[in-house]
């Protein structure tokens, strides 16, 4: 990458202080991003890539949780240490995100109009009639039909796409650098998510956005994004670009992810009996209690007393591809 | 359209007054004794030697030897245009006397609320929003102590307080003696247990609204806490509250009854207290069926309310 990143993760740390103990939900975990670039966080539940863009933002709810260390770097500003008036000015307005669940991330007894519009009155201080001028095009730009009559609308007569479209639009109205999307389409149906990833491609193109964008499902980061982070226990496994991480996975447990991903041909193949799918055996272990050495040790099928002894080191096992793996996988 | 959704609640609550009137008539005649006797001004000890005679006129005069479905007809027809009999003991018209108390208990009654509301709301977000700090324990301490505090014994301990420790709020009488100072105390008698109630119910509601996706989408658009806490949240977190504190009206009626008698402020429970003591069916009949109607109505008032704050209800 030639210019400095517009975001850039450095040993992030946040620790949730609960009765079972400590839980390190993001454990060092160094990622950064450019202008108009994708980045995937790739990771199955509970593996902290939630949790990570949530630290960026400052919204882990504390107590239980905190940013214990590392530094979160947006254009060379230090965002765990800046002012919390500081932080509102950025959010939303510099850095803004989208969450999993539409229906309930919306405001139900506020109107669509006054939801999309608070923003820009906050950041850009202009008149409500403004704001809800520019909201009304905004409803446009994410192809919502009527957008006018919408503008008095409420979430509850929306359909879930229709309401991911408008936190679409509340987070671009104010034509961020940085746009997270935590899950955007993981609650919608298959045809839907193709129409908002389209929406978001476009809109990248448009504005130079660079986009985070966390998901469990291989096959959208294969569609949308440069380049890739796997993130386990907390922990990032595996970074390089997409085209590397589906050519040639340096880690066990993303070769398990995507043989966990079904294909239409291994169904064709075999006429009498179509190959099941494999699964990666047990769960992500609980984050209070993990094993000395590799997280992954427990559900790996190549651990060996290394593995289970010694942290292995986040290491450049070839150019733009690391990985945090004592074995030489796929190589 | 709203106002086509007012108008069928209100057809829909007149079962539910012709209901309420009817339990109050029979309130009346259940209660033991002769009210017969009682127009006549002979208490209990006198009762034998009564003028058999006299008390027949009397009960005749009343309607009272007529059949008691036959009372109940005439009473119900008169009662839904507002015509409630007069009293038996000063043979003032009944719906005067309680138009004439009315004023002053419903402007008991609203200032209680309003009390109880601010104080209850206000402390319920300072609970929520310092939860687990300094703040959330006084406001949680202030509320509990005031569910657990009878309200006979609050309005003693007041009564007590200011008539010789601070001698300047004034512990009896009415507006007209001593303008709104009279109804500081005794609303804040009445106030005490439903404002500790709202604070409890405004607390959980609020912190249950705070955990929700929303109220994170709310802090990830920039918003101020100001905004979050008092445009986004407590929208959400309002609605337990009303429930509440309809149901509260009931309560507040019941104790507003009790206060009035203790405070020496003429109103609808003072009213129905001597009817009680006299004996004077009527004018308990006719208190009664506009207390229940009063509270009939803020039921509706409640629904209503509902309807303008959540635009899911509007069906």
């Amino acid at each position: 990458m030639p210019d400095r990143p517009i975001l850039e993760l450095r040993d992030l740390q946040t620790n949730f202080y609960t009765r079972q103990g400590v839980a390190k939900a993001v454990d060092h975990v160094s990622y950064s991003v450019h202008a108009g670039e994708t980045l995937a966080v790739v990771g199955e539940s509970g593996c902290g890539k939630s949790v990570t863009s949530l630290s960026v933002l400052r919204l882990i709810p504390d107590p239980p949780g905190k940013i214990v260390g590392g530094s979160v770097l947006f254009e060379g500003e230090e965002l765990t240490e800046v002012s919390d008036q500081r932080m509102r000015e950025i959010r939303g307005n510099d850095i803004s995100m989208i969450f999993q669940e539409p229906m309930s991330s919306l405001n139900p007894m506020m109107t669509i109009g006054n939801q999309i519009s608070e923003a820009l009155i906050q950041h850009f201080g202009i008149s409500k009639k403004a704001a809800f001028q520019k909201a009304e095009e905004m409803l446009t730009v994410v192809h919502i039909p009527d957008a006018k009559k919408w503008l008095h609308g409420y979430p509850h007569e929306m359909s879930g796409g229709m309401c991911q479209r408008v936190m679409i639009a509340m987070a671009i109205c104010c034509n961020p650098k940085i746009l997270i999307a935590d899950e955007p389409t993981t609650a919608l149906d298959v045809t839907i998510q193709a129409q908002i990833l389209k929406l978001m491609e476009q809109l990248q193109q448009k504005l130079n956005t660079a986009i985070i964008f966390i998901t469990h499902d291989l096959g959208i980061v294969a569609e949308i994004a440069q380049r890739v982070v796997v993130m386990y226990a907390g922990r990032k496994v595996e970074e390089s670009t997409v085209r590397q991480l589906f050519a040639q996975p340096k880690h066990p447990y993303t070769v398990g992810l995507m043989t966990a991903v079904p294909r239409l041909e291994n169904f064709l193949e075999e006429e009498s009996a179509p190959s099941r799918l494999t699964e990666i055996p047990g769960a992500v272990p609980r984050l209070y209690n993990l094993p000395a050495g590799c997280a992954f040790v427990n559900r790996c099928s190549f651990a060996t007393d290394q593995c289970r002894q010694e942290k292995p080191p986040f290491e450049e096992k070839s150019p733009g591809h690391w990985a945090a793996c004592w074995q030489e996988i796929g190589s | 359209m709203l106002i086509f959704i007012i108008v069928r609640r209100l057809i829909f609550s007149i079962p539910t007054i012709i209901g309420i009137g009817t339990l109050a008539f029979m309130l009346g005649h259940l209660t033991p004794g002769d009210p017969a006797i009682a127009a006549l001004g002979i208490d209990i000890e006198g009762y034998s030697n009564v003028d058999q005679a006299e008390v027949e006129r009397v009960r005749k005069e009343l309607g009272l030897d007529k059949p008691i479905l036959v009372q109940y007809v005439s009473w119900l027809g008169n009662a839904l245009v507002g015509e409630f009999g007069r009293s038996y003991v000063s043979s003032v018209p009944v719906a005067e006397l309680v138009f004439e108390a009315l004023p002053s208990t419903l402007l008991l009654m609203l200032v209680t609320m309003a009390l109880a509301v601010i104080v209850g709301i206000s402390l319920g977000i300072i609970s929520a929003i310092y939860r687990g700090r300094w703040g959330d324990y006084l406001a949680r301490l202030i509320t509990i102590v005031g569910v657990s505090t009878p309200t006979f014994w609050f309005a003693i301990i007041l009564m007590l307080l200011f008539a010789f420790v601070f001698p300047i709020l004034p512990i009896t009488g009415d507006i007209t003696q001593h303008g709104l100072k009279a109804m500081i105390l005794p609303s804040f008698t009445i106030a005490l247990h439903p404002a500790a109630l709202i604070a409890r119910i405004m607390r959980s509601s609020m912190l249950e609204v705070l955990s929700q996706e929303m109220t994170r989408t709310a802090t990830a658009k920039g918003l101020s806490p100001q905004r979050i806490y008092l445009v986004h949240a407590f929208r959400n977190a309002v609605n337990p509250v009303i429930t509440v504190v309809g149901f509260q009206f009931a309560n507040l009626l019941g104790g507003a009854v009790a206060v009035e008698f203790i405070f020496s402020l003429p109103g609808l429970g003072s009213l129905l207290i001597e009817g009680i003591y006299e004996k004077d069916i009527l004018v308990i009949q006719g208190a009664v069926l506009v207390i229940s109607v009063a509270f009939a109505l803020s039921n509706l008032a409640v629904d209503i309310l509902y309807m303008l704050i959540d635009p899911r209800i509007r069906l």
